[in-house]
């Protein structure tokens, strides 16, 4: 079991903060979070390709999307925008 | 007069000692040379500072400039800067602000106010078109900020029997009390950084009101506002500014931040900051947001408003949530809403503040400096604030910053500045770029006018984050472009726009690996384009600023050029800073950033400040005491 969070814009539209899922890799969790999304909000417009527009990190280090995750694992996802 | 559009073709000088007021004189030729803002403010220094004053004395000048695109309704272009020697840095320094002061010192008639002398007593001074009054404001001496704005503005409606529309500067209690990073403040917004607020304490100038009813010419109207019209259009489309600033601010950045390795914690110590989501921009958007705001004209709207004791205030930026949240070791929020509007009734830069009781804290816990200061206990703090803006027991001594401190107990080595001011709250030892950037700033540890190279290095763009590869020659170019949107009014957010939206919506993507993969070998061509700028002899699509200049001021402009400037007001700060004594010593950072590895198990993660900088001077035409040469003085038409 991975525990995931997201942040971001995405967060704001979708109203998903965190999960917990069942999955081997970080690809897996995009189509789990956006049913969470929909389940939320039926009108929610996150989608998978949304998600593969974040960038992921597991225990605070960044890593490729295709990443192998392990039992107890926690998924950061945040979109790449910024600018203070 | 002037011969362009856009600028009001006057500049006041007031001698607050006599209170003689004099046009300043200021040509056509100057203008096309240095725009307006703080170009415009250091060649007045230049000018007229001779290396023998100090920051805090009747001898020093302060220039309040707007840029020519002030008021003019192009995109975020409300700004104005306040320019003088700085009394945290003891060199040059501009602080620029999106309060509407700048729009109604030009509706007043004029494009910068300079300041000399010193007044008799405690004064106020209202500008109305010609007219200057220097008023007593010792009833005003001690309030607050929304206090003397509430009081100055009754004295108006009073004295006129009518609500007045202006614009007004002022200072808290801790610009009276000359803390060294006391800021000014015009509404809600506020320059911030370099103590400018403790020049006009020492001046006895406790605020300025302007207004007037000249119009603001635009050289072509029509064509003006259908570029404006774009440009808006352009910037809602665009991730940055149409999606991230508007919705999370730049309160957004913290959970960026922490991914990356770079949100300052515990003063610096550590890059990731556990409880970071409790004090992150997601959750101040969820749980606290009233409203987004934004300056005069402005399309992007990256303000935030919070309730605090029912009251509808300003919400912290991203470096007042990064060093009160975890530089600090803090994760309640609603403590930082609270201390953010209390900096800013006292007149207090919340970047140093915080970042100066980070260093107290770590002092204490090295057993430096017994002063009752904990990370993660933050009762009381509140009242450290009040201490601090009224000279009050220990808060006498944090109000001269944590340079002036450590050199007094100790700790310099984590005194986490840059020629004495605080850095904002990007972590550089995994982005150096930034920490180059930092260090070599002309104004000391500030984010913005060191480059921002943290936009390329993770937050943005991902290209190698530890390589010193080409980092200073794109410094130098985002500094100079930077210091061009400045002088010219505008919002140094209308450059983010600069990176086309796919770069950043598609991380993953092929074009934007490409970019990340080919950033660290474009230092060469990069620093071509800043010795030859001249041959970007063209409008760049994504860059809006250049064709407004033509439309709305009607001065011949393209990008090359528009660098060019900026780079002759870099320069320009650097030989102002140089009679104050500036060198290659002062374009330093603290050990924990140079020498100590924020990942022990990886060396790599240190500022590399003795490679780059070298590198940095060259590019810029400086010598090795890191002064500009006089080639590359008169290449910049400043001799």
């Amino acid at each position: 079991m991975v525990k995931v969070k997201l942040f971001g814009v995405f967060r704001l539209d979708s109203g998903v903060k965190s999960l917990e899922a069942d999955v081997t890799t970080v690809k897996a969790l995009y189509p789990l979070i956006v049913a969470e999304a929909k389940r939320l909000d039926p009108r929610s417009t996150l989608s998978e390709k949304d998600l593969r527009g974040c960038i992921v990190a597991v225990n605070g280090r960044q890593v490729k999307p295709n990443t192998t995750l392990s039992d107890g694992d926690e998924v950061v996802l945040v979109p790449a925008v910024a600018g203070g | 007069m002037s011969k362009y559009a856009g600028y009001m073709g006057r500049v006041a000088q007031l001698d607050l000692t006599t209170g003689k007021v004099s046009d300043y004189p200021w040509s056509d030729r100057e203008r096309e040379l240095y725009m307006g803002g703080k170009i415009m403010a250091a060649r007045i220094l230049y000018d007229n500072l001779t290396g023998r004053e100090e920051p805090l004395s009747a001898e020093n000048m302060v220039v309040i400039a707007t840029g020519p695109l002030t008021g003019t309704g192009a995109p975020s272009s409300n700004r104005f800067d306040i320019s003088s020697l700085s009394p945290q840095t003891g060199f040059m320094a501009s602080s620029n602000s999106g309060g509407n002061f700048g729009y109604y010192l030009k509706k007043a008639g004029y494009d910068a106010l300079i300041l000399t002398g010193k007044c008799d007593g405690h004064k106020w001074l209202e500008i109305e078109n010609d007219r200057f009054t220097l008023h007593d404001a010792e009833d005003l001496w001690g309030l607050k900020i929304s206090e003397t704005q509430e009081k100055l503005n009754q004295k108006l409606a009073d004295d006129r029997g009518c609500k007045v529309k202006c614009g007004m500067i002022s200072i808290g209690p801790a610009g009276e009390n000359l803390v060294r990073y006391a800021c000014v403040i015009s509404g809600e917004r506020a320059s911030g950084r370099a103590g400018m607020g403790a020049v006009l304490g020492y001046k006895g100038l406790k605020a300025i009101t302007a207004a007037g009813n000249h119009g603001i010419p635009i050289y072509d109207p029509q064509r003006t506002a259908a570029w404006n019209q774009k440009w808006c259009t352009y910037l809602r489309a665009h991730p940055l500014t149409g999606s991230q600033l508007p919705r999370l601010g730049t309160a957004g950045l913290v959970s960026a931040m922490q991914m990356r390795g770079i949100l300052s914690t515990k003063n610096y110590n550590y890059g990731q900051y556990e409880e970071f989501e409790k004090v992150s921009g997601e959750v101040l958007a969820e749980e606290h947001n009233l409203v987004n705001k934004g300056c005069l004209s402005c399309p992007i709207k990256c303000a935030r408003s919070v309730l605090v004791d029912g009251k509808e205030v300003k919400g912290p930026e991203l470096e007042t949530l990064g060093l009160l949240g975890g530089g600090i070791l803090n994760d309640d929020l609603a403590r930082i809403l609270r201390w953010n509007n209390e900096l800013d009734e006292l007149g207090l830069d919340t970047i140093s503040a915080a970042s100066t009781l980070a260093w107290a804290m770590e002092a204490n816990e090295k057993g430096l400096w017994d002063n009752g200061l904990h990370f993660g206990e933050t009762d009381g703090i509140s009242q450290l604030w009040d201490d601090i803006a009224h000279r009050r027991g220990i808060g006498d001594e944090l109000a001269e910053g944590s340079k002036r401190l450590s050199k007094k107990y100790g700790g310099e080595d984590f005194s986490i500045q840059a020629k004495g001011m605080e850095l904002a709250a990007y972590e550089p030892r995994r982005a150096v770029g930034q920490g180059l950037g930092y260090a070599v700033a002309n104004r000391g540890g500030c984010h913005l006018n060191g480059g921002y190279l943290v936009i390329l290095e993770g937050l943005g763009l991902y290209t190698d984050s530890q390589t010193p590869h080409a980092k200073a020659d794109l410094t130098m170019m985002f500094q100079d472009l930077m210091e061009a949107i400045s002088a010219t009014g505008q919002c140094l957010f209308t450059s983010y726009a600069f990176f086309p939206g796919f770069l950043i919506s598609k991380p993953n993507g092929p074009i934007t690996k490409a970019a990340n993969a080919a950033i660290p070998y474009i230092g060469g061509v990069v620093r071509v384009l800043n010795k030859a700028p001249d041959v970007m002899c063209f409008h760049l699509p994504v860059f809006h600023h250049t064709r407004e200049i033509e439309y709305a001021l009607g001065m011949p402009m393209y990008f090359g050029k528009y660098l060019r400037i900026g780079e002759r007001g870099y320069n320009l700060e650097r030989c102002v800073s140089a009679r104050f004594g500036v060198s290659e010593k002062d374009d330093s950072l603290p050990k924990r950033l140079t020498d100590v590895p924020q990942d022990p198990n990886d060396p790599r993660t240190v500022v590399p400040l003795d490679r780059m900088k070298p590198e940095y001077y060259r590019a810029r035409g400086w010598n090795k005491r890191g002064l500009p040469t006089k080639m590359t003085l008169r290449r910049l038409q400043i001799l």
